[in-house]
């Protein structure tokens, strides 16, 4: 929330006007700085600011109200400390809650606004922090340092002014993509003197929340030169790869593209919460509603008794009139009766889901070994909701896969490598325990490196020449650029992971891609180094699906070396090669892909000189051609790529994260509904889909929606919509849904010992896949309702190629037009509009940087670890909640109606029933801690039984638990309540008399009365309410009725009383009451009446309508007997079996056949084009002379060498995410 | 340091905690146990309520002794007889004697001691034996606070303005049967809520600086000879002073001296004379005033309604019990069907 949004001159900005190095120039624009600033409150403000907000709530300000009609003695009908107390007490606590949050958040702003950055300062560079960069600002970064904020690139020390960054923080994309800076300011260099007299101005737009578009003009000299997103490097990416570069600051801190995107944090509420707001309206119509009737009622008493009882209670001053009584009545009631809106409510929601929250953090099986990441909440407002999700958004990199390639299996002549078999010959996975193939051959080779099957490596080091081309291929036909670090490493930066994964494996292998210039590749076949001549690179793009290499060896052979998507390559292979392996290697391309592998085809075809040079006029022809010159180019590839000859096939594994496929299953059974909604090429998108279980042959169609205009989008969606109606309509009389039949099946199989299937096979299950391109289309106003539509008729939806803004439109689509609840899951910072955007965001601490994690409601370490967030806490915390509500309402209409009926016995005016402490206590003492405890811990059912019946999730997605209904019937059940505890003793007391004669029908006995019957009725109701009896659930229910007599007999205690004589009129009550027999056969007489009536309607319920969680408690509970028993008998045995139940019940199945998906080279062009026009090579620019003097005058200038210089670690770093898990 | 979630039986949810259930094994019994206990805890109660001997008579419209033509209600409505006694006469007899302790009560009805505004008029500083003066009294006692001239009302407010004021005289044959008007208040309210000011041992002194209530023949420390039941700790006005829950109450005026031998063992069979000496009005406002002679058991005085009650209630429980019982049986048919397939 903005602070105080009035306080600050908001001035609209039509442009971005700035000159470097001026910062008086820049200064009259009054730009944001880079602070960032996501606190609510300083110390200074807190009281007033907390206050204030606190005062936003209606609640609030009702009993702040309340508390000055409390001070108007002539309707004051309690104590006003009986107001003032409970609200001083709420308001302090929400303050010291917020005041700890708010701390938190003052901490994460403060690191990050005080780190390091180099500025330009007079000629020097000096430090400074972030927070103190300004706009036209000239800033040095190096390499693995975090771009600061917004800049304009001038120079780099790379050749051609070059500079590589992830983005992945920003649009979580980990490949690294090139920015470069003009030529004329890159002439700069690192030269201080001229960077410091660079006088640059810039005009450009405002700030936006586009990523990937930037426009504006540098003015220099006499000179404009146009500036385009090429030139910019955004606040939130990394530089890698590079030295260092100058940049000059244009936007800073929330001006930034980065925060831009994040979007407002809007405050979320929880549907129930929402509910509860509108129940709250009810009430206090309720109330005003009781308010008047009585009112009315005062009046007509007062003109009809009260008048004549005048001789003893006289009319005076402001009561002047019956009807003047009746409106001084109306407000007393008011007074008397705002315990129907209860003041503990909304602070009591707030720390049970804190506590609740805890027990998420505190959850060992959400807990991430690996990396040592437990769980963790982030807010704790919306726990309840984590048991409503009917809509799961998810990301696909690094959320459902680790984004982790590894090279996994191969076919090379026919021959199948990579597959792993047990003793007995069958196919398996391999674990830890599996040994991995012997290396030691190699010098290059890695550790992290894991491959099983020694046959390949045999084979190599036979010297078998099919096995040798395939690996040379591997190792020349890529884009990858190589870099050896200081300490002689070698690591490789590839644009896609699956062609890192590829020269990685080939290195390993001992084909070991050394260096490259921009004409030679330099390739180290078994320790010994050959270096090819690269005469063409035939790159890659997405209509080729495929890319070449055209080198000559030292002996002057001339090959192309192809790889690419196998349909592609079949079509272009010599007539009269092989049929027999082209067979084998399709069959075994084949099982790859039903394995989830991606796969590839290698071919290569020799050349002869004279073939190659015609080629080669026909290339530069086309190269240098003026127009059409890609389709020029490819139709020359075209020619030269055929009649190629099949090597082998090789099949990358994209690494889903652990459990992935088991926990979307079971999410699915759960009515979640997931979509997948990720940056990546559709190819990959649909192979993950398989392979996580989402997508399934069983499906009926996946219908593909891609299309370039707003009528193809609609005719497609049009076309399959038509044909799920159709299908639909056939199947309408098979398609029979019976939960109870489905309960049978279940339970029966689950005590064989089988696996569970609970989703019916009768409904046709449909997939959809659209790309980002036609989502553009079909979010649009027209199409959106209707793609919607479709889209909740598919069983999984993959997104594909959207922006972080459209992952956002698509959540916010289905968050407006289903009464459904939303949860986004991602990890990256292209996945922070989508986790704002959605009810509740969940953010996977993951490789990604933290942006995802900052802006999440809940933070996991894993994508598996959702399943158990959803299906026992959320479920738990939505059971908890519904319980809390209900008797939360019902414990406060039962104890605030009395006076209402009381009302009836006194003229109706207001006398309350009750002593003015036990209305003050009532709630923040008395039975506020058995409630608030069973909303902590109670657990209907057990974890296990939770996760492994998923469809005790449906209730909360239906609201079932807690809704309008159920408020009633809390309503309903108050006011039986309520009337028992008043007419009850009313019969037992008006007449009686106490065994030694004295009098108890005064007021205070009967109202003790009252109390204590309601103490206990309310108390034994939480008990019932209570279905897990921990010894602390014990300690506060009993502790309840215990703290209650233990303060009624100090209240009226003589020592109090000489105290504050006027403040415990009860004195000696208790003592008097508690000695009458009458009060406690009427007390259990009172308790009887209100508990079994609700005891015996559960117990009906419970036989003639179980509920699914009922019948599931009963096979929980008879399981756990049996184990109870097992136990005693052989606890070892019980170990054993315990630990084959819980084994996964998900056997790897292997599908039949499904589309084989193509290679994933990367999303643009590779690097192909830089390779070749010399613009990228591995060679430093000439350092001019000094500057290692300046390197060194930095760390003297700053005083702290704390620089990371060397780009060593990371690229380590980096290489072992290609190679390692 | 790992950050690995300790391993407590708290933080994994998983504290030993029993799981009840609503089965028919625990429902029954407990339908069975409650009507089995109630129905004869209410008969119980029911007999003892019976056992209890009241004799209430309501003197409301009674004639006056010294005029016979008039009614007493009449006399107290007119204020230019406000001066005037008033005597009724009731005539009991009973032919069961009363034996035990017996007290004597006064009841009123439509009187509402339970309006807001009454409850509150009262000043508990004043009645526990401080000194107010004009400044210092509570502003609930308004209008019966002080007078114009600002002396002080003792005790001040409403409450102890309408404080009632009949007396009531039992007689047999000739001897009048005595009757305590100590010890029927509260021993607490007595010792704690109600203290002459100072000097307690002069009342008049202590009380110099007061005026009686407007509706008061006496003043308050006249109230009683006998100086312990004097002032503030008047046992007739404690008792009057602690408001009524409803406004059909009735309180004890006195109870029976067994010290003499005659009426050692409570008040014999016989017929009884009361001389009622009628000032306190309720007509105006359509009350109704009962004098009340009752024994008492370890349950109090007679009130059948707890007995009913009791009665009612187990046959309810019986009732659901044997409904619950069909309902359990009939779905169980149809459940073994469900599960055993």
């Amino acid at each position: 929330m903005d602070i105080l949004p009035f306080f600050k001159k908001i001035v609209k900005e039509h442009q971005r006007d700035l000159v470097a190095n001026d910062s008086v120039y820049n200064a009259k624009f009054n730009y944001a700085i880079n602070e960032i600033k996501t606190s609510r409150y300083t110390w200074y403000n807190f009281i007033v600011l907390n206050l204030f907000e606190q005062f936003h709530r209606v609640v609030n300000i009702y009993f702040v109200v309340l508390l000055i009609l409390q001070y108007i003695p002539q309707i004051s009908s309690l104590n006003p400390t009986t107001t003032l107390i409970p609200i001083v007490f709420v308001l302090a606590i929400t303050a010291i809650k917020d005041a700890v949050d708010d701390f938190r958040r003052h901490r994460s702003d403060h690191s990050v606004n005080n780190r390091i950055s180099h500025i330009l300062r007079n000629g020097q560079l000096v430090e400074e922090k972030w927070m103190n960069i300004k706009v036209g600002d000239i800033i040095k970064l190096e390499n693995n340092n975090h771009v600061t904020a917004d800049i304009l690139l001038l120079s780099s020390s790379e050749e051609h002014n070059l500079v590589y960054i992830e983005t992945a923080e920003l649009d979580g994309e980990t490949n690294l993509k090139v920015r470069q800076a003009l030529p004329n300011t890159g002439d700069m260099n690192d030269d201080l003197r001229k960077l410091s007299n660079f006088k640059g101005a810039v005009k450009c737009e405002t700030p936006n929340n586009h990523l990937h578009k930037f426009t504006g003009n540098l003015y220099w000299g006499e000179e404009a030169f146009p500036l385009d997103n090429e030139k910019i490097l955004l606040r939130g990416c990394t530089l890698r790869n590079t030295e260092w570069c100058f940049g000059l600051v244009l936007f800073a801190g929330p001006d930034t593209k980065l925060m831009q995107n994040t979007g407002k944090s809007i405050m979320k509420r929880t549907s129930m919460e929402k509910l509860m707001n509108k129940l709250v309206w009810l009430i206090f119509a309720f109330l005003l509603l009781l308010a008047i009737i009585t009112a009315i009622g005062n009046s007509i008493w007062e003109s009809s008794t009260g008048e004549s009882f005048q001789v003893y209670l006289p009319w005076e001053g402001f009561a002047s009139s019956a009807a003047m009584s009746g409106f001084l009545s109306f407000w007393s009631y008011i007074i008397i009766l705002n315990t129907v809106v209860p003041i503990s409510l909304y602070v009591s929601v707030e720390f049970i889901r804190l506590g609740q929250s805890l027990f998420i953090n505190w959850d060992q099986k959400m807990y991430y070994e690996k990396k040592d990441l437990p769980a963790v909440y982030r807010t704790t407002a919306l726990n309840e909701e984590l048991g409503q999700i009917e809509y799961v958004f998810s990301d696909k990199t690094g959320t459902l896969t680790q984004n982790v390639m590894e090279f996994n299996k191969c076919t090379v002549a026919g021959k199948r490598y990579g597959d792993v078999f047990d003793e007995d010959g069958n196919a398996v996975y391999p674990d830890e325990y599996t040994s991995k193939v012997d290396l030691s051959y190699n010098m290059y080779a890695q550790e992290g490196f894991q491959f099983y099957d020694s046959r390949l490596v045999n084979a190599i080091k036979n010297h078998d020449e099919n096995c040798e081309e395939f690996f040379r291929l591997i190792s020349i036909c890529h884009t990858v650029m190589p870099d050896e670090t200081s300490d002689g490493n070698l690591v490789y930066q590839a644009q896609s992971p699956d062609e890192g994964a590829l020269v990685a494996a080939a290195r390993n292998f001992g084909f070991v891609f050394k260096s490259r210039t921009f004409d030679t590749i330099t390739i180290v076949e078994m320790g010994e180094a050959v270096e090819y001549k690269v005469l063409a690179i035939l790159d890659f793009d997405n209509v080729r699906k495929r890319m070449s290499v055209i080198v000559q060896d030292p002996k002057g052979k001339i090959t192309l070396y192809c790889k690419g998507a196998d349909t592609v390559i079949y079509e272009r292979l010599d007539a009269h090669s092989d049929e027999d392996m082209k067979k084998i290697t399709e069959e075994h391309l084949e099982a790859f892909a039903c394995d989830g592998l991606r796969t590839l085809c290698l071919a290569k075809k020799h050349l002869d000189e004279d073939a190659y040079n015609v080629w080669k006029e026909a290339h530069d022809e086309a190269n240098t051609a003026l127009e059409d010159r890609d389709d020029r180019l490819s139709a020359v590839y075209e020619e030269i790529e055929r009649d190629m000859i099949l090597l082998g096939a090789t099949a990358v594994e994209d690494k889903l994260q652990d459990g992935v496929p088991e926990t979307i299953a079971n999410l699915a059974k759960a009515n979640i509904k997931i979509w997948v909604l990720t940056g990546d090429k559709q190819e990959t998108a649909v192979n993950i889909g398989y392979s996580c279980n989402m997508l399934t042959d069983e499906m009926k169609n996946v219908f593909i929606i891609s299309g370039f205009s707003s009528e193809e989008v609609e005719a497609k969606i049009s076309a399959a919509m038509h044909e799920i109606h159709a299908s639909e309509r056939s199947n309408f009389s098979t398609n029979l849904h019976d939960d109870d039949v489905q309960f049978i099946n279940h339970t029966s199989s689950e005590e064989n010992g089988q696996s569970v299937s609970i989703l019916s096979g009768s409904t046709d299950q449909y997939g959809l896949v659209i790309n980002g391109q036609s989502l553009v289309y079909a979010l649009a106003n027209d199409l959106e309702l209707k793609f919607l539509e479709l889209a909740s008729l598919c069983k999984a939806v993959i997104c594909c190629r959207v922006t972080p803004l459209q992952k956002a439109k698509v959540v916010q689509l289905v968050k407006c037009n289903k009464k459904a609840v939303t949860l986004a899951i991602g990890d990256g910072a292209n996945d922070v509009s989508m986790i704002k955007a959605a009810h509740i965001g969940v953010g996977i601490s993951g490789e990604e940087g933290t942006q995802a994690v900052l802006s999440s409601d809940f933070a996991l370490g894993q994508f598996r670890f959702l399943e158990r967030l959803l299906l026992v806490h959320g479920r738990w915390s939505y059971v908890r909640m519904s319980k809390f509500f209900g008797y939360f309402f019902y414990k406060n209409f039962a104890f605030t109606l009395v006076h209402f009926w009381y009302g009836f016995f006194n003229g109706l005016t207001a006398q309350s029933a009750y002593d003015d402490w036990f209305v003050t206590l009532y709630n923040i003492a008395y039975t506020s801690t058995p409630i608030f405890v069973l909303a902590i811990l109670d657990q209907d059912l057990d974890d296990d039984f939770s996760v492994r019946f998923p469809k005790l999730y449906l209730p909360g997605q239906k609201n079932e638990l807690f809704n309008v209904k159920i408020f009633f019937v809390s309503l309903f059940r108050g006011i039986l309540t309520s009337l028992v505890l008043f007419f009850i003793p009313y019969g037992a007391f008006s007449t009686g008399m106490a065994s030694n004669g004295m009098d108890m029908t005064d007021y205070h006995t009967v109202s003790m009365v009252i109390s204590t019957c309601l103490i206990i009725v309310v108390s034994l109701q939480a008990a019932l309410d209570t279905s897990f009896w921990t010894p602390i659930n014990h300690f506060f229910i009993w502790g309840s009725i215990g703290i209650y007599f233990v303060f009624t007999f100090a209240m009226h205690s003589d020592g109090l009383f000489q105290l504050v004589p006027s403040q415990f009129p009860f004195v000696g009550v208790s003592r008097n009451a508690f000695t009458h027999a009458a009060l406690w056969l009427t007390l259990l007489l009172v308790v009887m009446i209100c508990i079994l009536p609700v005891v015996a309607i559960r117990f009906a319920y419970a036989v003639c309508w179980p509920t699914y969680a009922q019948k599931i408690l009963q096979i929980q509970l008879r399981e756990r007997k049996k184990e109870k028993k097992m136990r005693i008998k052989s606890p070892d045995n019980f170990a054993n079996n315990l630990k084959q139940r819980f084994q996964t019940k998900f056997k790897i199945k292997r599908r039949t056949s499904r589309p084989k998906s193509g290679y994933a080279f990367s999303h643009q062009h590779g690097f192909g084009d830089l390779i070749t026009s010399g613009r990228m090579s591995m060679r430093r620019k000439n350092q001019p002379p000094g500057s290692d003097n300046r390197t060194s005058e930095i760390a003297t200038v700053s005083g702290s060498p704390a620089i990371e210089s060397t780009d060593q670690p990371v690229m380590t770093e980096t290489y072992k995410k290609i190679n390692i898990d | 340091m790992s950050r690995k979630p300790e391993n407590t039986a708290f933080k994994q949810q998983r504290i030993p905690a029993w799981h009840p259930l609503l089965t028919a094994k625990s429902v029954f019994p407990t339908f069975l146990v409650v009507s089995v206990a109630f129905i004869p805890i209410g008969v119980v109660l029911l007999v003892n309520s019976q056992n209890i001997i009241e004799i209430m008579h309501d003197y409301t419209d009674c004639t006056s002794v010294e005029d016979n033509s008039v009614l007493c209600s009449s006399v107290r409505l007119n204020q230019s007889r406000m001066e005037e006694t008033c005597t009724c006469q009731i005539n009991v007899s009973f032919d069961t004697s009363m034996s035990g302790d017996v007290f004597m009560y006064y009841g009123l009805t439509n009187f509402f001691q339970n309006h807001r505004r009454y409850v509150k008029s009262r000043d508990d500083n004043q009645l526990i034996g401080q000194h107010v003066t004009q400044s210092t009294v509570s502003s609930e006692c308004l209008p019966f606070a002080y007078l114009p001239n600002g002396t002080v009302f003792a005790p001040c407010g409403a409450i102890a303005n309408s404080l009632f004021n009949d007396s009531f005289t039992m007689i047999r044959d000739t001897t009048v049967v005595p009757f305590l008007q100590t010890g029927i208040a509260w021993p607490t309210d007595y010792s704690q809520k109600f203290n002459n000011p100072s000097p307690v041992n002069d009342l008049s002194q202590a009380f110099s600086s007061y005026i009686r209530p407007l509706f008061w023949q006496r003043n308050v420390e006249d109230l009683d000879t006998v100086t312990s039941n004097s002032g503030y700790q008047n046992e007739g006005l404690i008792v009057w002073m602690r408001a009524a829950a409803f406004s059909h109450f009735r309180k004890p005026y006195g109870r029976l001296d067994r010290s003499s031998s005659e009426f050692e063992n409570g008040l014999s069979v016989g017929n009884y004379i009361i001389n009622v000496s009628y000032n306190y009005p309720v007509t105006a406002f359509g009350g109704h005033k009962r004098f009340i002679l009752s024994t008492t058991n370890w349950m109090g005085g007679k009130n059948n309604f707890l007995g009913i009650a009791y009665i009612t209630f187990g046959c309810v429980c019986m009732c659901i019990g044997v409904l619950l019982c069909c309902l359990h049986y009939h779905a169980r048919k149809r459940h073994v069907v469900h599960v055993d397939k």
